[in-house]
């Protein structure tokens, strides 16, 4: 008997630890429907590194602030007049929907910080919705987030007026409570495809 | 005699009009925060003539400029670009739509509030001025 005490102790240790092992690993990719076009899951997540943003009240907004809750990111500049304030609209009827946590953030980016000060970007992001957060920074802590989300944008003009455009990806990123990607939705966004697509996302991987 | 100049001018200028037909329907602009400094304004503007129409200029009094804008997405990148050649064919219709073409309304000289009407003039290749109005809405 003695001689398979080892055994026996290395099978319940085996026991104990595997389960836990397969519980903390990544689920099996979602699969979403056809008729959600323009949704990319990141299966695992994409990691971020630490950034550090300023919010619209002037306090620093880092990926900390990501951690324990899950966020809708969206990068783009207060001055657009047409993609952006319809995707921060789609967002604030998200935010209303049944079936997602309801401490979800909802988070805007600013791409131009020489033009969208914190005021500025409480201004905008409040217009939306009270909730929401705006956050902007210096362009070397802006690469750090907007780096490994694949966030490239392009001034047009002459950016020492204030006439300037910013042509920028306009993707909504589904940021999981570890503060990493875990998907993101392509433009133009409608809230059939960014509500069913944050539902579902969240419902698999909570 | 005034009264038949005044019939006659308000008659040709109502058959002026069913004639050199530019229409718009459901034209709104989209309310802004406060400090926007470009806003957007939507709808179905439509040629009822037999003649194809251009629209060469466009203003508004309480804009500094106006453009006509179409937006694109390539691979996800957002891009504006300014529409020149505003010629409508007879019979078509240009949808103004968010994510799509867009009425680009830059810098504005007074506060642009919801449910306010928003007057746009459209100046064709021949001369002839149109006014629609947006209202302003969320
Ligand atoms: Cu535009």
């Amino acid at each position: 008997m003695k001689k398979y005490l080892p055994v026996l102790f290395v099978v319940i240790g085996l026991a104990v630890i595997l389960p836990t092992f397969f519980m903390s690993s990544e689920p099996e990719k979602l699969q979403l429907p056809d008729s959600l076009k323009g949704v990319f899951i990141d299966s695992p997540p994409m990691p971020i590194p630490e950034f550090t943003l300023t919010d619209q009240d002037n306090k620093p907004f880092t990926k900390n602030n990501l951690r324990g809750k899950w966020s809708l990111v969206f990068f783009g500049f207060t001055n657009c007049p047409d993609v952006c304030p319809t995707s921060m609209s789609v967002l604030n009827k998200v935010s209303k929907l049944e079936g997602i946590p309801k401490d979800t953030q909802y988070v805007f980016v600013s791409v131009d910080p020489n033009r969208d000060r914190p005021e500025k970007l409480k201004e905008f992001v409040s217009f939306f919705n009270e909730k929401f957060i705006g956050a902007t920074g210096t362009a070397e802590e802006l690469k750090k987030f907007e780096e490994p989300l694949g966030v490239i944008y392009d001034f047009e003009g002459d950016t020492s007026s204030d006439e300037y455009n910013v042509t920028h990806f306009a993707a909504i990123y589904i940021m999981d409570p570890t503060g990493n990607q875990r998907a993101y939705v392509l433009p133009p966004h409608s809230l059939a495809q960014v509500g069913e697509a944050y539902k579902l996302i969240y419902q698999h991987y909570k | 005699m005034r009264f038949l100049i005044l019939a006659l001018l308000i008659f040709t200028s109502f058959s002026a009009v069913s004639e050199g037909q530019l229409v718009l329907e459901n034209g709104w602009v989209r309310a802004a925060p406060p400090m926007a400094k470009n806003l957007a304004g939507y709808g179905e503007l439509g040629n009822n003539s037999s003649q194809s129409i251009s629209i060469v200029s466009m203003s508004s009094p309480f804009f500094k400029k106006v453009e006509a804008h179409k937006t694109s997405f390539v691979g996800g990148m957002m891009k504006m670009q300014q529409i020149t050649n505003m010629q409508l064919k007879p019979g078509v219709i240009f949808k103004f739509a968010p994510g799509g073409m867009h009425f680009m309304l830059m810098k504005p000289n007074r506060a642009i509030t919801e449910n306010l009407e928003v007057p746009i003039h459209l100046t064709t290749e021949l001369g002839e001025k149109y006014t629609f109005y947006f209202v302003v809405k969320k």
